[in-house]
């Protein structure tokens, strides 16, 4: 394997990338309607519901890492695709370790972006997520996995929404401990 | 079409090994998932707002700094990638029976977002190859523990992978056992009297053999814990030793008779313990054995514990409400 070869795919990709995000993201800050009327509108619906689908996703990976049951069909509930393969990747990790996961996130989600607002079908989370509960334990003696605290990561997700008009998160970054507060 | 393919491919490959590098995981719920840890590809996410979704350094204080790459350096052999002076990391990989679910997959078809393609790569559609866990060592950093299953198609897996040996197996098997704990019964049910004989037993659903089992295509070993013996502690400072659960006192026996195996006869009365009891511990002792692919072993002894409060009176206090 050249590292060079690949450090230069990874800058790569990374330039790629940054680009197409800051594509998407461009529109929101004028675009996203600021409701003051009482009639709901498309967006509103759209952000709770993706809200919904992302709390809900790392509830169902909280229940399933009680016992790092990588294959627990619940996992697809409000996950798919990229999402879905981290967090049952993850899972596998901690069953083949011998680890499983106590406790719950706390999550403070807010809605960034709204694509495209007349009618969303994508909708982009940030989040502060705190771990400080949610550790890893040895399933066999029940002692704590690491010497590691929790603490609180920030957090972006992608919420879209499916042909049968189910909201899912597709893809999701998590970043270090320390990386946001409040 | 098959030529851009392959290129996600082997870039994804490499963006997987330079990942391998990031910071040990934090035992948090999100240890495994999170940017950098090889285990989590999507971290583009963030990418438009300050840059922190690239691999980072450790952030823990007094964590050692993890190997990072270098472009401009040579790899010294096979897959140890040069991270700086004298900062090699060796990652170590065995192959293994993770498959992805269903809906999780993406096809190379589904790639039609540029973005998003370069993820794909981590999920073939078909391809040959298979899933495997690995674990990186350099200085002053050594992964104890395997990190989330990457695909490795068949011709780019590094020359280290192995399937796993017997004994790693076995070792996987031992780590997915799952022992009950023991649940205290005894005899008299409540109070127990001083003099008398108290029984002492375990509930026969934590008295059984557990197994588990570690398997990759072709290889499979098998992990019996077996229950042999219970070390009681009583809480009067005696230690009663059963080489079984105990026998359960049923209705029709004779209550001033002792167990036939397993119990202990108080001497005085819990008054003087905290809480007015005595606190009794039963820890149960497993002896662990493993075979499959044409080897067998035994592995340390494993222990199980349950706790009770006896409450223990002297026989002429009963019922007089004193001491």
């Amino acid at each position: 394997m050249n590292v060079r070869h690949a450090a230069i795919a990874c800058s790569a990709v990374l330039l790629i990338t940054s680009c197409s995000t800051n594509e998407a993201n461009r529109p929101t800050a004028s675009a996203a309607p600021t409701t003051t009327s009482a009639v709901q509108q498309p967006g509103d619906v759209a952000k709770q519901q993706a809200t919904a689908a992302y709390l809900g996703m790392w509830k169902d990976m909280a229940d399933a890492a009680t016992t790092s049951d990588w294959q627990s069909p619940k996992l697809a509930q409000n996950a798919t695709s990229d999402a879905l393969q981290t967090i049952s990747r993850s899972l596998y990790a901690d069953h083949y370790n011998g680890l499983i996961t106590k406790g719950r996130p706390l999550n403070h989600p807010r809605v960034e972006a709204v694509e495209p607002p007349a009618d969303p079908t994508s909708v982009t989370i940030a989040d502060c997520g705190d771990s400080t509960s949610w550790l890893k334990y040895r399933a066999d003696n029940g002692q704590p996995a690491d010497d590691g605290p929790g603490g609180r990561r920030q957090i972006e997700a992608l919420v879209k929404k499916a042909v049968d008009g189910s909201w899912k998160v597709t893809t999701f970054a998590v970043h270090e401990v320390g990386s946001c507060s409040g | 079409m098959l030529r851009v393919t392959r290129t996600a491919a082997s870039t994804a490959i490499a963006c997987g090994l330079v990942l391998a590098l990031a910071p040990a995981a934090v035992a948090d719920g999100w240890g495994n998932v999170h940017c950098g840890q090889g285990g989590n590809p999507s971290c583009e996410l963030g990418a438009g707002r300050g840059g922190a979704s690239k691999p980072q350094p450790p952030s823990a204080p007094g964590k050692p700094g993890a190997p990072r790459p270098a472009p401009g350096q040579q790899p010294p052999s096979g897959d140890s990638i040069i991270g700086g002076k004298d900062t090699a990391a060796h990652c170590s990989y065995v192959r293994s029976n993770y498959q992805p679910p269903a809906n999780g997959v993406q096809t190379v078809a589904r790639r039609t977002r540029p973005r998003m393609g370069v993820l794909a790569a981590f999920v073939p559609a078909q391809a040959g190859g298979a899933w495997y866990v690995y674990r990186c060592s350099g200085p002053g950093v050594h992964d104890g523990l395997y990190r989330a299953p990457v695909w490795l198609p068949d011709g780019q897996v590094p020359a280290e992978a192995t399937l796993p040996s017997p004994q790693e197996l076995a070792e996987q098997a031992r780590a997915q056992l799952r022992l009950p704990s023991p649940r205290i019964q005894a005899n008299p049910v409540g109070e127990k009297l001083v003099s008398l004989p108290t029984w002492l037993w375990l509930d026969r659903s934590s008295w059984d053999a557990q197994r588990a089992t570690a398997a990759v295509p072709g290889v499979s070993v098998t992990a019996v814990a077996t229950p042999t013996s219970v070390s009681w502690s009583m809480g009067d400072g005696e230690n009663v030793s059963c080489s079984g659960p105990g026998t359960p006192f049923s209705a029709g026996r004779n209550p001033a008779a002792a167990s036939p195996d397993c119990g202990h006869t108080y001497h005085r009365s819990s008054a003087s313990a905290p809480a007015h009891q005595f606190a009794v511990r039963a820890t149960v002792h497993w002896t662990v054995a493993w075979s499959g692919a044409g080897a067998s072993g035994t592995f340390p002894d494993m222990t199980t514990s349950g706790s009770a409060a006896f409450r223990v009176a002297e026989v002429q206090a009963l019922g007089t409400g004193n001491r």
